[in-house]
């Protein structure tokens, strides 16, 4: 392990040959993808410094650094989440336009899932709204997040 | 919904706080509890685009941690986590007694040479 932190500026890629490299895993909180600085400890204890001048995200899987030896993989880790399976296109809009109005970012899942962080009052007033709202454990991929102006992979 | 004002409010509240060591502050660890209303990537964003209105903020990180949902059971006198919103004790007696959720505050400041 190096004594120095190893500075990251931006990701190398995803599904990326590794060979017979070790794989450390750096765990950061969903909304900690788009942090232009953050110091942290991979799991195998190495300490890590993101150090990014451009406005994107990482990626779950993404490879931030790659030795001889070494491989470090960033993981975004799951949350509990408002899950809800609108019925219809109609519904959609109705659901992004009231989560839309608290500035929260919506997710949508290739199961035609609208998925945001859990925050108890966003799930009392899906609630009270009526729309069925659940609360489930999942990972909430940058990818999968709605932008007004198109969502880039 | 004003989270540009908040993360502003801050970072004058560390400048009046720490006037001869805020060019040296390197981490602001803030704490955000689940029912504050207020989302962690909404305070990262607000802070990214501080960044942008002043650069000297770009070598700070701004770490944002959330605070599980506790509330208190009159019924057996004891706190605990509300998880996936049922606020209900382990007894069965439901509570709205919170205890903690409803914060938003600066938890931790570190310096450059500390």
């Amino acid at each position: 392990m190096l004594s120095e932190p190893i500075e990251v500026t931006h990701a190398l890629g995803k599904d990326l040959d590794t060979g017979q490299r070790n794989v450390d895993v750096l765990e950061v909180e969903w909304h900690e993808t788009a942090k232009s600085r953050m110091r942290r400890k991979t799991k195998g204890g190495q300490e890590v410094l993101i150090n990014r001048t451009d406005r994107g995200s990482f990626q779950d899987g993404d490879i931030l650094y790659l030795s001889d030896k070494r491989v470090i993989m960033l993981r975004i880790k799951s949350c509990d989440c408002i899950v809800l399976r609108p019925a219809s296109l109609q519904e959609v809009g109705t659901i992004c336009f009231e989560i839309g109005n608290k500035h929260v970012p919506i997710f949508m899942t290739e199961q035609e899932e609208v998925c945001v962080a859990y925050d108890g009052y966003l799930y009392q007033m899906l609630l009270s709204g009526g729309f069925a709202p659940a609360i489930e454990e999942r990972v909430l991929h940058p990818f999968q997040m709605v932008k007004a102006y198109g969502n880039m992979a | 919904m004003h989270e540009i004002s908040i993360v502003r409010n801050v970072f004058d509240t560390l400048q009046e706080t720490y006037p001869d060591k805020f060019e040296r502050i390197s981490k602001v660890q803030m704490e955000a509890g689940l029912l504050s209303n207020i989302q962690p990537i909404l305070i990262q964003n607000a802070f990214e685009a501080l960044i942008v209105e002043e650069p000297g903020l770009a070598d700070i990180e701004l770490e944002v941690v959330q605070l599980p949902i506790i509330a208190h059971c009159e019924a057996c006198e004891k706190d605990f986590e509300v998880v996936r919103h049922k606020f209900v004790c382990t007894c069965g007696t439901p509570s709205r007694k919170i205890v903690q959720g409803e914060e938003l505050q600066i938890s931790k400041v570190e310096f450059i040479g500390n």
